[in-house]
């Protein structure tokens, strides 16, 4: 049994009643995964394929339009009242922006301690104390940030906050949604580094979001790459950085920057190549793909069945 | 005619961005607080300078300060220069400044989202720039508009002169705001993180703009960023910056192939893409002094595993130099093989 399965996930949104025509954003379409105990399945792609959202159905902050969400064995897709409130405690979120997340009139001890006075209300004020200062330590913020407010900190020091924030309630699983986009290279280490120390010490299970790859090469165990809503390739992350099959996988490994001035790549033709179009019919990918063919117009976009799953009719042979 | 042109150009030298021994202070509720110390970094036409370092070390009110921007949000010089072909910018009345911002020198910020107006169209805003700055009819404007958006790479320039902001995505928009950059060709750009907003595969993209449009005009550009990745991609030469100093300075190979200072090698090493999985990312412990916080000696000492009790004595600019490459870092200084520090 996965810690976490999710299956068939769709959601649509109305958008642009001001632009004049009413159209439908297929923000997540038919989205499935699995996440074990202790491991680290990171989404990535660029900028509206779905990842945020994906990540809010799961942690049932936004109902989907169809599909099911299961956490530890229990379908938790329609759960209310008492019911959801008890399995919420099993997972957490952690979000990118540390600034705008944290209540801003709200000390740290309150904050952190927020959490347990939902899911443990056994606890008194002192107890809470307790806690909070045991979550703070541990993600490395002293005790003297328990009675400051979020201005007091610099950015890396409230990322931590905000995990310490998720893990008061002690969850199974953490769903972080771009933790280390808006912190600096020195700061996204030190995170990351608390991140594999505590997934370590307490076997917990990471989904993980990033438009990164450089950071995602090194949290995750699994990745699934997302494009217009759809998962277009998933499966062990080092297969997937050697030999990506989707040809949306190599354009975003290709982007990257280069790490070392002397590989640097000749320009490109500038022109905005349908630089964010998607494609309404067939692989959603085939108008900016340098291996469309003319059978990408009718393909459905579904995943393959094997443990390196792809949804593509010319996928990439892997390199020698 | 010619000859009197090559002789004023042999006279005049390159023409130069040149911030000369710059502080800066910021507001704040206890008075003025130091913020940038002793900067001295100069611009060549035609070359790219990244200036790099941490959040809050002082790259953006350095490069702000270039064109006077700070001012009005209480950000004042409190020693040194910046000239522009000899001329001090801090001698030049609101006037001269007005021509010379997007005239001579133009700025592109980090947020295209918040740098454009959503009520004017795309075609109101650059047209507006363009006579400005350069003495054109409504019509002539146009047309120039049109061939700055396409020199950008935007397709349909005609279409999207009627467009309002909100109707482009992200990538569109910094492409707009680059075109609006270069409306009256200016000579210098300074680019203050031109894509930390945007992602993988826009950045891409904007990066081979910057670095066409560049070159086809033999632009000089400050690149203000923390992304060594864009300082791989587009730098000639690198300003390392630390709690408001320089603190190393060098070619793009010389600071990829020997980092010299410790900062310098700590910020490199924390790059995801240097660290394996499994094994912890060798992070730099702390954080940047506040302005007014530093300490009085080496301002990194309190973060740096050499340091030791020389390093709380004030260390000058060049302590160690190398060529065009220098760091200022007592040890390496004082050490015969510079670039061999051990743990
Ligand atoms: N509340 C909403 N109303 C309307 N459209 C929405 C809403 N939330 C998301 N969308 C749309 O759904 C799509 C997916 O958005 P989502 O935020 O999940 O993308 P993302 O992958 O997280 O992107 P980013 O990297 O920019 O955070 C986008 O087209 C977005 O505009
Ligand atoms: N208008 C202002 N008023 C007061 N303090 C300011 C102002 N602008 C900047 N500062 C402070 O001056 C210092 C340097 O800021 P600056 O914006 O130059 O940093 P930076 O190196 O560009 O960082 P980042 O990477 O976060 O953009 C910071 O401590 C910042 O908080
Ligand atoms: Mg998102
Ligand atoms: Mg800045």
């Amino acid at each position: 049994m996965s810690l976490l399965s999710v299956k068939g996930l769709c959601k649509s949104f109305h958008a642009g009643s001001w632009s004049g025509k009413d159209h439908i954003t297929r923000a997540v379409d038919d989205v499935s995964f699995d996440i074990e105990e202790g491991e680290t399945l990171a989404i990535v792609g660029e900028s509206g394929s779905g990842k945020s959202t994906t990540a809010r159905i799961v942690m049932r902050l936004l109902a989907a339009d169809a599909g099911r969400i299961a956490l530890m064995g229990e379908d938790i897709t329609y759960l209310k009242g008492k019911a959801m409130r008890n399995m919420r405690k099993h997972m957490q979120m952690v979000f990118q922006d540390p600034f705008a997340s944290l209540n801003p009139r709200m000390r740290i001890v309150e904050t952190v301690g927020e959490g347990l006075r939902v899911h443990a209300p056994e606890m008194n004020a002192k107890q809470r104390r307790e806690r909070v200062i045991e979550v703070l330590e541990h993600c490395g913020t002293g005790v003297e940030a328990l009675d400051r407010y979020p201005h007091q900190f610099s950015g890396g020091q409230r990322q931590r906050i905000g995990i310490a924030r998720a893990l008061a309630v002690s969850p199974r699983l953490l769903v972080l949604d771009e933790p280390v986009s808006a912190l600096d290279v020195s700061v996204q280490a030190q995170i990351l580094n608390l991140l594999s120390d505590l997934q370590n010490e307490q076997k917990l299970a990471y989904l993980f979001i990033s438009h990164d790859l450089s950071v995602i090469k090194q949290v995750a165990d699994r990745v699934a790459v997302m494009f217009a809503g759809r998962i277009v390739e998933q499966g062990n992350a080092e297969v997937i950085y050697a030999s990506p099959k989707h040809p949306y996988t190599r354009a975003l490994l290709d982007a990257r920057p280069v790490e070392h001035p002397a590989q640097r790549k000749k320009p490109t033709d500038i022109a905005v190549r349908s630089e964010e179009t998607v494609a309404k019919s067939g692989c959603a990918f085939r108008l900016r793909c340098p291996y469309a063919q003319e059978d990408c117009e009718a393909f459905d976009g579904a995943l393959s069945t094997d443990d390196h799953a792809f949804a593509c009719l010319h996928p990439l042979k892997a390199e020698s | 005619m010619k000859c009197w042109k090559a002789a004023l150009a042999s006279a005049t030298l390159t023409p130069m961005l040149e911030i000369e021994h710059l502080s800066l202070s910021i507001p704040s509720a206890s008075g003025p607080k130091p913020a940038v110390s002793d900067v001295t970094l100069s611009l060549e036409s035609g070359r790219v300078l990244g200036l790099v370092g941490e959040s809050g070390c002082g790259k953006s009110i350095t490069a702000q300060t270039i064109l006077r921007l700070g001012e009005h949000q209480g950000i004042e010089r409190t020693e040194g220069t910046v000239k522009l072909d000899g001329q001090d910018i801090f001698t030049m009345q609101e006037s001269e400044l007005r021509v010379l911002r997007g005239g001579r020198i133009s700025m592109i910020f980090q947020e295209p989202m918040t740098a454009l107006n959503p009520v004017f169209s795309i075609g109101a805003q650059i047209t507006e720039v363009i006579r400005l700055h350069l003495d054109l009819t409504k019509r002539k404007a146009c047309e120039r508009a049109v061939s700055l958006l396409t020199d950008v790479g935007l397709q349909q320039p005609e279409q999207l002169l009627r467009q309002y902001p909100d109707s482009l995505s992200g990538g569109m928009r910094q492409r707009v705001l680059i075109a609006m950059a270069m409306a009256a060709d200016p000579d210098y750009i300074i680019a203050d993180e031109p894509t930390t907003a945007l992602d993988v595969s826009v950045q891409a993209r904007i990066i081979d703009l910057l670095r066409k449009l560049q070159r086809e005009k033999g632009l000089g550009m400050l690149l203000v960023t923390h992304d060594f990745g864009l300082v791989a991609e587009l730098a000639d030469d690198v300003a390392v910056m630390y709690a408001g100093h320089i603190v190393e300075y060098g070619s793009v190979e010389a600071i990829f192939d020997h980092p010299t200072h410790p900062y310098t090698r700590a910020l490199m090493d924390c790059r995801p893409e240097a660290a394996s999985r499994g094994t912890p990312m060798p992070a730099i412990p702390g954080q940047v002094p506040a302005p007014g916080a530093w300490p009085a000696g080496c301002r990194f000492a309190p973060r740096c595993r050499w340091a030791d009790a020389a390093c709380e004595q004030p260390v000058e600019a060049e302590a160690w130099h190398h060529g065009g490459h220098w760091a200022r870092c007592i040890h390496v200084a004082k050490s015969t093989k510079p670039l061999e520090l051990t743990e």
